[in-house]
């Protein structure tokens, strides 16, 4: 590499503005789509606006918040709660699945790398084609679970059709998709814990169970910390699997898909649709502090 | 040993029951119509790839093949090209207020994506990319900020300084040391971030579907949402347009796996 004064960026006044450059662009991205859409939807929040081009957008104040929760507070509260079983249900079902996987599967052993595999490609599926492929699979007149829950319970069951059942499918759907990852996470952590404290524990006289509790669980924490806040903050945030599966029908419908059916829906308000994303906003906030909180005090007490 | 049987016992269960959906799906699109109204069999009895090419052709996936891969495409080189100097910037350059700044990028990680979505269509209809590919394009790259910007801070920041000073001494100037010391010493990160760009783009389907009008600007999970609301859908049919859409990305998977994994687990350890 020969010497050279003709390189760019040579000189030590024009170094100094490297790093600005550099970051110009990205930072200009961050204020027009990230600043500007978050800010944005604050101030329409405050409006009667239906989206629609070619309508008026009207500032009135705290009308959409005062509506919401007086004439409309009962379908915004039925949201919430929606939500919150559906977050309740997949943290529990995905972090207890994940960490018995992870737990079976965290040795390098023959054939183990294909079960990983297979558990953690339903992932990379668009989310198009998991409501497509059980749309079908779920179909009450030919699908092949209604074979299978004609022979083993009997009756018949309109699935994702059915309000008391739809919402617990799409959580089986969201674990099936992502306790891979969680499981991923798990194996990681359990490779971090060094062999001689089982070791010693062994010795000891400690059984599996014994061991698990005393030793692996306190452990994992940090893992369970990082499992715990993305799966709760991943499925709060969910919609696109309810989308595509339900559309917030038959009792699924959460604050997520409130707000995208307000919004996008048949009679479009922008502006009431952006109040809702406003709830979800503080909602997600408040639920990510405490949880964020409360694991960290956990991991310290453990 | 017995242990072992039962436990790979249950594991090969459960794996085929993960991977069931996915059997089925592959299974379905390579039978023909006959065969699926004749209620379809797990194991084709006369497999075809007639229902691929029918979809592929006239059902213009071609199409929508095309469109999906341009925005992917342009999405991670683009991410990759923006990133890769700030993140240079932020973990191998000392300038005043980069703390500061690489906190607003990260902190796009706490607001919901579901809360930007309005502001954005609007946004897009006001910049006249409503309905165009640089309108998910750009939203695109800027949705990748936080994981790219941590991503590769760390990982240019774990560059040993060494280097920095050895190019220095052969009279590199900062270009040449970014583009041939410390592009080649982060080429995981670089692939890893690659792949988390590339394939949640690929199968977007959120924001694609309240911007594009155009059937002819559709993308594949576009494509397959029209399909399945047409009028009597096929299930071979469905089932082949899906398949189109999962083979790239699931190559990719299969022959990317470890940097995608290391990538998954190791971004969230910060």
């Amino acid at each position: 590499m020969s010497s050279s004064t003709t390189c760019p960026f040579g000189t030590r006044r024009t170094r100094r503005w490297i790093p600005w450059l550099s970051v110009a662009v990205p930072s200009l991205g961050w204020l027009v789509f990230g600043l500007y859409p978050s800010l944005a939807t604050v101030y329409y929040s405050f409006t009667t606006y239906s989206g629609l081009p070619g309508t008026p957008m009207t500032f009135c104040g705290l009308c959409n918040y005062r509506d919401m929760f007086t004439s409309n507070y009962s379908q915004l509260s039925q949201a919430v709660v929606t939500t919150l079983e559906y977050v309740g249900g997949v943290t529990v079902l995905q972090i207890g699945l994940g960490l018995g996987l992870a737990l079976l599967l965290q040795r390098r052993r023959f054939g183990y790398g294909l079960y990983r595999a297979l558990i953690f490609m339903p992932q990379v599926f668009s989310v198009t084609i998991v409501g497509v492929l059980f749309s079908l699979l779920l179909d009450p007149s030919s699908g092949p679970a209604e074979a299978v829950y004609h022979s083993v319970i009997g009756g018949y069951s309109s699935f994702l059709g059915d309000s008391n059942l739809a919402i617990w499918l799409i959580v089986l759907v969201n674990v099936w998709m992502f306790s891979g990852y969680t499981m991923l996470v798990y194996i990681a952590g359990l490779r971090r814990i060094p062999p001689e404290v089982y070791e010693a524990a062994s010795l000891d006289g400690a059984g599996a169970i014994r061991r698990f509790w005393k030793i692996t669980w306190p452990l994992l924490a940090p893992s369970t910390t990082v499992n715990v806040f993305l799966t709760v903050m991943g499925s709060l945030g969910e919609y696109a699997l309810i989308l595509v599966l339900t559309q917030g029908q038959y009792h699924t419908q959460t604050l997520g898909m409130f707000m995208f059916n307000t919004a996008f829906g048949v009679n479009p308000d922008l502006g009431l649709g952006s109040m809702l994303a406003m709830v979800q906003f503080v909602l997600t906030a408040v639920i990510g502090g405490v949880l964020l909180w409360a694991l960290r005090r956990r991991e310290v007490s453990l | 040993m017995t242990r072992r049987v039962v436990v790979h016992l249950l594991l090969g269960l459960y794996g085929l029951v993960s991977a069931y959906p996915f059997l089925w799906m592959v299974s379905g699109a390579l039978q023909g119509t006959k065969e699926m109204l004749g209620g379809g069999h797990l194991i084709p009895r006369h497999p075809t790839l007639g229902t691929l090419a029918q979809t592929w052709t006239q059902l213009h996936f071609l199409r929508y093949f095309g469109n999906s891969l341009a925005v992917t495409v342009a999405t991670t080189v683009g991410a990759l090209a923006v990133y890769s100097l700030a993140g240079y910037s932020f973990g191998a350059l000392r300038f005043p207020g980069r703390r500061l700044l690489y906190g607003c990028f990260v902190a796009l990680l706490f607001v919901p994506g579901i809360t930007m979505l309005l502001p954005l269509v609007i946004l897009q209809n006001r910049l006249g990319l409503l309905g165009t590919r640089t309108g998910l394009i750009l939203p695109g790259i800027n949705a990748t900020a936080p994981l790219a910007v941590m991503l590769l801070t760390n990982a240019f920041r774990a560059v040993p300084r060494e280097l920095r000073e050895a190019a220095r001494m052969d009279g590199a100037g900062e270009a040449r040391t970014f583009v041939s010391v410390y592009l080649p010493a982060v080429r995981p990160a670089l692939v890893t971030l690659a792949l988390l760009t590339a394939i949640p783009t690929w199968n977007e389907f959120v924001l694609a579907r309240v911007s594009l009008g155009d059937p002819a600007t559709y993308t594949l999970p576009l494509g397959l949402q029209d399909l399945s609301s047409s009028a009597n859908p096929q299930q071979n049919t469905l089932m082949a347009a899906s398949l189109i859409i999962v083979i790239p990305v699931v190559l990719l998977f299969v022959f990317l796996q470890r940097s995608f994994v290391n990538g998954l687990t190791g971004a969230v350890k910060g």
